[in-house]
């Protein structure tokens, strides 16, 4: 292919890690924000929410116009269409991240649960860690580190998931009294869990990237 | 289920000393597109070349190995070259009709087949011009010379001079590349069709008329087949680096 392809792929790909970071951003400072109560940091994250979304629509835009004027092959094509499938995995991870931060918002006030919220930050910090990895991964193409990235963390945030729940509803039938919270942490750990659900995505892109197969990790 | 129609084995060409071809083995399928691409010079033309005898005509050219078409040696000394050139068709690059009209340049391998009844002349004009897709075009002039349509015409005109002797194969070399996409357009639709009665063999330099059209592609480079498989394949996933990087344009 020409140098010019070559050129803009790499400039897609640079544009991709970007919007990949932001996301990492998003996903570590919502976390974050909820653990330590800081709704400024919330706020932060809702706000910064529309340049994931520009990122998205302008990588699609760039995505279709080199395959309509380079009619890319092979693992050009495949770099191309990982990223137009993976920025849709990666803006709805940034929505999920929105979410956390406005339950940070919500929950500023209400009665909490101690055990609950220590579990929740074990989460966040194994969900952020995944995520890195499965970005990593994306980026070097890895499809080694992909698979073992999905498996290794599948399990432990299944069962971190059930350590936030089982207590949230255990409370919500003993003390109705803090019946919001408990909601809140469900919501809180869904989210996260799906954070997780699209970084095993990444990585069965990074599967169909490095090798051309289409495989379900998990 | 498909079915082998033709296949080289242990395919040598040298000109003179120059080794143009290296022991290419290669099994096309019936009913198929089979495509073959590479770069300027890497044998591919001379391969197609082989397959109807066409190489015979050159001066200073050896040949070793085999082309099997139907169980036969198409190299054995008893080989009938009409025959085998009327079983095995060509169409070439340039469109080139002879100067006659319409009418003649169809009929013409019949009439040197003996075939003179003016009925069966003319249905065998008119299916092969529909085949060729260019009978709406060129039905109220059949008797206008040939030379006066457009070279996309000029070109269904030859392919529709290949269909009226009922070929079982037909050859092309780059038959699309001296037309504009319209007309190219036409005759892969044209091949789309045809490919239901006869295998069809093209050369081409143009990757995405390959990947259109063909069911499977052989990468040709220094007079060696570095893959064949199924198109699909090669244009998504091949095998060898090679091809992966004449297919994405990286060099050729």
């Amino acid at each position: 292919m020409a140098k010019v392809f070559d050129d803009e792929l790499i400039s897609l790909k640079s544009d991709f890690m970007k919007m990949a970071a932001l996301v990492g951003e998003a996903v570590s400072k919502a976390g974050n924000s909820f653990i330590n109560h800081d709704v400024d940091l919330a706020k932060s994250v809702i706000e910064s929410d529309h340049q994931i979304n520009d990122l998205q629509i302008h990588l699609e835009k760039r995505s279709f116009e080199l395959i309509a004027l380079y009619q890319p092959v092979t693992t050009d094509l495949r770099e191309v269409v990982g990223i137009l499938k993976s920025v849709t995995d990666l803006e709805r991870a940034g929505d999920h991240a929105r979410n956390v931060s406005r339950s940070t918002i919500k929950i500023k006030g209400q009665d909490r649960i101690a055990e609950v919220e220590k579990v929740i930050a074990t989460l966040v910090n194994e969900v952020s860690k995944e995520y890195n990895d499965s970005i990593d991964a994306y980026n070097m193409a890895d499809e080694t580190k992909a698979v073992e990235t999905a498996k290794t963390f599948d399990e432990e945030i299944s069962d971190l998931y059930n350590g936030i729940a089982s207590p949230s509803y255990r409370t919500m039938a003993d003390n109705p009294a803090i019946l919001n919270s408990a909601i809140i942490y469900l919501n809180v750990a869904k989210d996260l869990s799906r954070i997780s659900d699209y970084s095993t995505n990444m990585c069965e892109w990074t599967v169909y990237l490095a090798t051309g197969k289409f495989i379900e990790l998990n | 289920m498909s079915e082998s129609i033709i296949s080289s084995k242990h395919l040598d060409l040298y000109y003179g000393d120059f080794q143009a071809l290296h022991d290419i083995h290669l099994d096309f399928q019936k009913n198929e597109i089979s495509a073959l691409i590479g770069p300027s010079g890497c044998g591919k033309s001379t391969f197609l070349r082989c397959l109807n005898r066409m190489n015979d005509m050159i001066d200073n050219v050896t040949i070793t190995g085999s082309v099997q078409f139907e169980d036969k040696n198409i190299y054995a000394p008893q080989t009938n070259l009409v025959e085998l050139r009327k079983q095995i068709g060509m169409v070439f690059q340039q469109p080139n009709p002879f100067p006659f009209s319409v009418y003649d340049n169809v009929t013409y391998g019949l009439k040197i087949a003996g075939i003179k009844d003016k009925e069966v002349l003319d249905e065998i004009v008119e299916r092969s011009l529909k085949q060729a897709a260019v009978w709406d075009e060129v039905k109220d002039h059949l008797y206008d010379n040939a030379l006066s349509f457009s070279g996309g015409q000029q070109q269904r005109i030859c392919i529709a001079r290949v269909l009226a002797v009922s070929p079982s194969i037909i050859l092309m070399d780059e038959p699309t590349s001296a037309l504009d996409p319209i007309s190219s357009a036409k005759i892969e639709n044209t091949l789309l069709d045809l490919k239901e009665k006869y295998t069809i063999i093209i050369v081409t330099h143009n990757l995405q008329q390959a990947s259109r059209i063909s069911d499977r592609t052989a990468f040709f480079m220094d007079g060696t087949v570095i893959e064949f498989d199924k198109t699909r394949k090669i244009f998504t996933n091949p095998a060898s680096q090679k091809t992966e990087d004449y297919v994405s344009g990286r060099f050729g």
